[in-house]
């Protein structure tokens, strides 16, 4: 395994990584899943989703990755005629932002800690409680922000000339 | 000395068992075109090894040890019985007591319309997750009740989950069902 790249969070006016992947969710449910290939150990979902918090709404804004036909995927690719914004109402749980500088890295999922976390229960995609987690304090040089230390990648078939 | 003798043989007429077995079980693969292809030919060296040395060394310790050899067996064979249970068990399956109101379509399309201010959601029930709702409405068997229904569930890798949704109940039959939602017990977040 291999940590993973995070999803994107506009979040009280600041981009933030957001370690959690409401748009599982959603296929999970049923949704239908058009296919996302993964061309590296550090994204096995295939795709980033760009999210934002907006009025206690949590929204998917925008969507990069390679379906698997080898098109380039967007938000229409999971939500046809929606292809600005998509009100995420199946989502219910928790979401977390992690803040500050790094304390622990493990090159597994979401797994690396973080001085703080900010957690965030939805419910029908509806923010109902934010809470904040103090992890512990870091050492000096320890990296600020969320970020993954090795992958390996592959071109994607379509670019291998693959059928 | 005559319990060693008994001992051997014992080992012996179990070596013979597990032989007899090891071939049965063989016949099921011995033809597959794929393991020989990735076999591909044998050295000599290869040969002797698989064909003399291996067989000799493990039947010898067999003999000696087939206690061990038999304890190993069986626990091998519980251990497979009780995977194959867990894995049965991990199928989702609606049990009535996880049934909580009889409703109707009707009922269930009216509180599952999601309104959004920002129109970012389809203006049907359940919204984006409408053509999930409408195939359940299409699998419903003839006569069969609609119920909602909420359990936890245990994944194959361990995982419980929190659902909810709703089931089409036929006498003792609970299918198809629908997922409405599922939350992690077990963990705060992805």
């Amino acid at each position: 395994m291999t940590a993973q790249i995070s999803e994107r969070l506009i979040f009280e006016g600041q981009q933030v990584a957001l370690l959690s992947n409401p748009l599982n969710d959603y296929f999970a449910l049923g949704g239908i899943n058009p296919g996302f290939e993964s061309t590296s150990t550090a994204l096995w979902r295939g795709y980033v989703g760009a999210w934002e918090i907006s009025n206690d709404r949590l929204y998917l804004i925008g969507l990069r990755g390679t379906l698997e036909s080898g098109d380039d995927a967007s938000l229409e690719s999971v939500f046809p005629g929606f292809k600005d914004r998509v009100f995420a109402h199946w989502f219910s749980g928790r979401m977390r932002i992690p803040q500050g500088k790094r304390l622990e890295y493990v090159h597994m999922g979401y797994a690396s800690t973080y001085e703080r976390d900010v957690l965030l229960t939805l419910q029908n995609g509806v923010v109902l409680t934010k809470e904040i987690r103090l992890n512990g304090v870091a050492e000096d040089d320890a990296p600020e922000g969320y970020s993954i230390g090795a992958m390996t990648t592959w071109p994607s078939r379509k670019a291998g000339g693959e059928e | 000395m005559i319990w060693l003798w008994v001992y051997l043989v014992a080992g012996m007429v179990y070596l013979v068992l597990i032989y007899g077995i090891h071939l049965r079980e063989r016949q099921a693969y011995k033809n597959s075109e794929l393991l020989k292809s990735m076999r591909g030919s044998l050295s000599t060296k290869d040969m002797l090894l698989e064909k003399v040395i291996a067989p000799a060394i493990g039947g010898t310790l067999v003999v000696l040890a087939w206690p061990a050899a038999l304890v190993y067996s069986l626990k091998s064979k519980r251990d497979a019985r009780l995977e194959t249970k867990r894995r049965e068990d991990a199928v989702f399956r609606v049990r009535a007591k996880d049934l909580l109101t009889q409703t109707t379509v009707h009922e269930v399309e009216a509180v599952a319309h999601i309104v959004d201010p920002m129109r970012a959601v389809p203006d049907l029930p359940f919204g984006h997750l409408n053509s999930v709702w409408q195939s359940f409405l299409n699998k419903r068997p003839l006569g069969a009740e609609l119920w909602a229904f909420s359990c936890d569930h245990t994944s194959v890798w361990g995982h419980v989950t929190a659902r909810e949704g709703y089931v089409w109940v036929l006498g003792d039959k609970r299918a198809p069902w629908m997922l409405t939602r599922e939350t992690f017990k077990d963990r705060d977040d992805d």
